[in-house]
This record gives C-alpha cells, structure tokens and sequence, in this order.
C-alpha cells in the first residue's frame, strides 16, 4: 500500500525547488530503520555507514524515476539489502574466503564492539545469526527484528511468501539449536 | 501492536524461546550520529554533482547523434589517401650515407686482407719443401696403407711409381684430402 507521505516526499524531490529539502526529509525518516537493518547484516558501524550512505546517494540518483505505485519502503530496503550482500561478497572476495569462513571474518568483528559481553543473550544471539546462511539470515532479521510482513518480504528479496516463511522457520530453529547448545 | 503479536504468535506456534527473548539491538552508535547524517550525505551528493550542472554553451541538434558517423567517415577517407610523405627516422640522410659508406670500406678491407689468391696445386707443391712432405706421407699413411699399396700393384706397376709426376701425386693427395698448412 502507497503510504501518501511517502508519495508527498517523492513528489517534492522531483521538484527542483523542493528537491533538496524532500530529500533530507526522507533521509531523517528512514535512516534508523535502514541503518539497523543494515548493521545487523555486516556487523561494524564504519562499515554500515559506508554502505548507508551509498544506499542514499543511490536514492538521489533513481528516486527521480521510482515507479509511485511500488513501495517506497520496500524499494528502500531491497537497496539497502543488495548493497549489504554486495558488501560482503567483496569481503570475501578480497579475502579470498571460503564459504566457511565468512562467518569468522564477521565473528572476529562482533567480539571486537564496544559492550561485547559473550555472556549476554543478545550477543549470542547475534552470534547465532552469524552462523546461518546471508539470505536466510536476511530473512530472519527482516521478520524477528523489522517485523516485516511477508508479503513485504517478498517484494524486498523477490522470493515466494512460502519459501520466506519456511526459511524464517528454518533460521528459528538453526538458532535455537545454536542458544542450546551455546 | 498487531504486527509485533503476529511474530510473537508465530513463534509461540513454534513453540521457539525467541518469543520470549529481549529483542533490542547490543551495539553502539554514536550520540549524534543520526543527527548528523542528512547534513554529510546533502555534501556528499553535492560534491558529486559538481561538473554535471548545465553548460550555457548551445551544442547544434543532432551534434552528438552523428558525431560517431562523422569521425568513423573522415578516418576512412583518410585511409584512402596513399602516404606520400617520406617516413621520419631517428638518423638523417648523411649520416646514412656516411655509414654505408663506413660499412662498405670495412668490407672491402677484410676482403683484401683475408681474400689469397689461391695458387696453383703444383706451385703449392713446390714450394713445401721435400722432407716435410716425406714427413707428412709417414704421419699419415701407415705401413698397412704402403704394403697393401705396394701389394696391390703389380711389379710393372711398382717400376711406374718411381716415374711418377708431381701431377699425379697431387691428384693422390687431393683424393684423400690433404692440409698444405700441416706442420709438425
């Protein structure tokens, strides 16, 4: 559903005079949620800030020619989840990491953030997480943490609402299994 | 909230933990972080957008439609044109002139110098004197050689070999290859 402050934001960045200032706006709106979601994916803020900021000036740059009727939320966040893949995928590229190890690389920085405490529930948690799949992780991040529909989803990673909910149900019970045995 | 009961029915009918875990996010950001952030990315598009603002210079119509027809049209007419001009070298004409020149004095030297003319086989003969010849034959026919010679002739034979001439000696020793410059 087209939210009318959404279609409101896009109408006044297509508008010279207004351009500027809708795009702040739309920046202060969806920044936390974007930023967070984001985080969760690559783990350090240095890294999260860097692909948010490109995830915006990909939003300048398109936002122009943005169909009215899709979602600008979902739009968003596909953007801010093909940059995070991306993201990583370089990572292990440059490191020339095996499958395997990508969850060591990003295990290595989540020990090293400020407040780490392995004795915590949330840090497990986050640790849990680490150890699935990145789509499936992606998943569940994007229904336990944004609470975000299925239908939703859908549109986000361009996957059937019924391979979403069985790979959320999936990723439930690989961290659980991973808490229990912690 | 209808959405936050909606997860947490899902994971109850999963009977999953996670419904009852804190779900708030352990790391840190920066106090002002958030607060900042529009102010950074409007520099940072702006910087970006630099060179890309509107010249007031008019550009013809259809310029850039046909430029790419136009370029490829005048490199191969001038492709047609046959290269009259002489080719540029790194050396210029005397000094070209003066190394052949340099050349062709070195060769005819050396041509002088190592060119003998050859004498004829019987002056070559005589001018090596008789014992080194003898000396010569003993190096390098052996006693085998000279009995089977001497065997395979006959006595009417053996009486011509002293009537021998020098030519028919030198044809002996051209046949078995002999070196004039031998010497012990």
């Amino acid at each position: 559903m087209y939210k009318e402050d959404d279609h409101i934001l896009v109408s006044a960045f297509r508008n010279e005079a207004t351009k500027d200032t809708a795009f702040t706006q739309l920046v202060r709106k969806y920044q936390e949620r974007l930023y967070w979601h984001i985080r969760r994916l690559v783990i350090a803020h240095e890294d999260t800030n860097d692909i948010l900021q490109n995830v915006f000036v990909k939003v300048w740059q398109n936002l122009g020619g943005f169909r009215e009727e899709a979602n600008l939320y979902t739009w968003l966040y596909r953007i801010a989840t093909n940059e995070s893949l991306n993201w990583i995928e370089q990572q292990k590229k440059r490191r020339a990491l095996p499958l395997s190890e990508t969850e060591d690389f990003l295990s290595a920085r989540l020990v090293t953030e400020k407040g780490y405490d392995a004795g915590k529930i949330e840090w497990k948690l986050q640790q849990a997480l680490l150890a699935l799949p990145e789509k499936q992780r992606v998943v569940f991040t994007l229904r336990y943490y944004d609470e975000m529909p299925y239908e939703q989803m859908s549109v986000v990673l361009e996957t059937s609402v019924g391979a979403l909910k069985a790979s959320y149900h999936h990723a439930v019970k690989k961290v659980e299994t991973y808490l229990l045995n912690d | 909230m209808e959405q936050n009961s909606e997860l947490l029915n899902e994971l109850r009918q999963w009977g999953s933990p996670l419904a009852e875990m804190p779900r708030h996010m352990p790391f840190v950001v920066e106090e002002d972080y958030f607060t900042t952030l529009p102010e950074v990315l409007s520099s940072r598009i702006a910087d970006s957008e630099v060179g890309k603002k509107p010249m007031p210079h008019p550009v013809p119509d259809g310029y850039f439609e046909t430029l790419a027809g136009n370029i490829l049209a005048r490199v191969k007419s001038e492709e047609t044109i046959p290269q009259l001009k002489r080719r540029k070298t790194a050396f210029p004409l005397p000094a070209r002139i003066a190394a052949a020149a340099l050349l062709l004095a070195a060769g005819w030297a050396g041509y002088k110098h190592y060119d003998k003319p050859v004498l004829p086989a019987q002056q070559q003969l005589a001018a090596i004197p008789a014992e080194e010849i003898h000396q010569y034959l003993g190096n390098y026919l052996d006693d085998m050689d000279a009995d089977l010679l001497a065997g395979n002739l006959a006595d009417s034979e053996l009486n011509e070999l002293e009537q021998l001439h020098n030519d028919e000696i030198i044809e002996y020793l051209n046949d078995g290859g002999w070196d004039t410059s031998a010497k012990n």
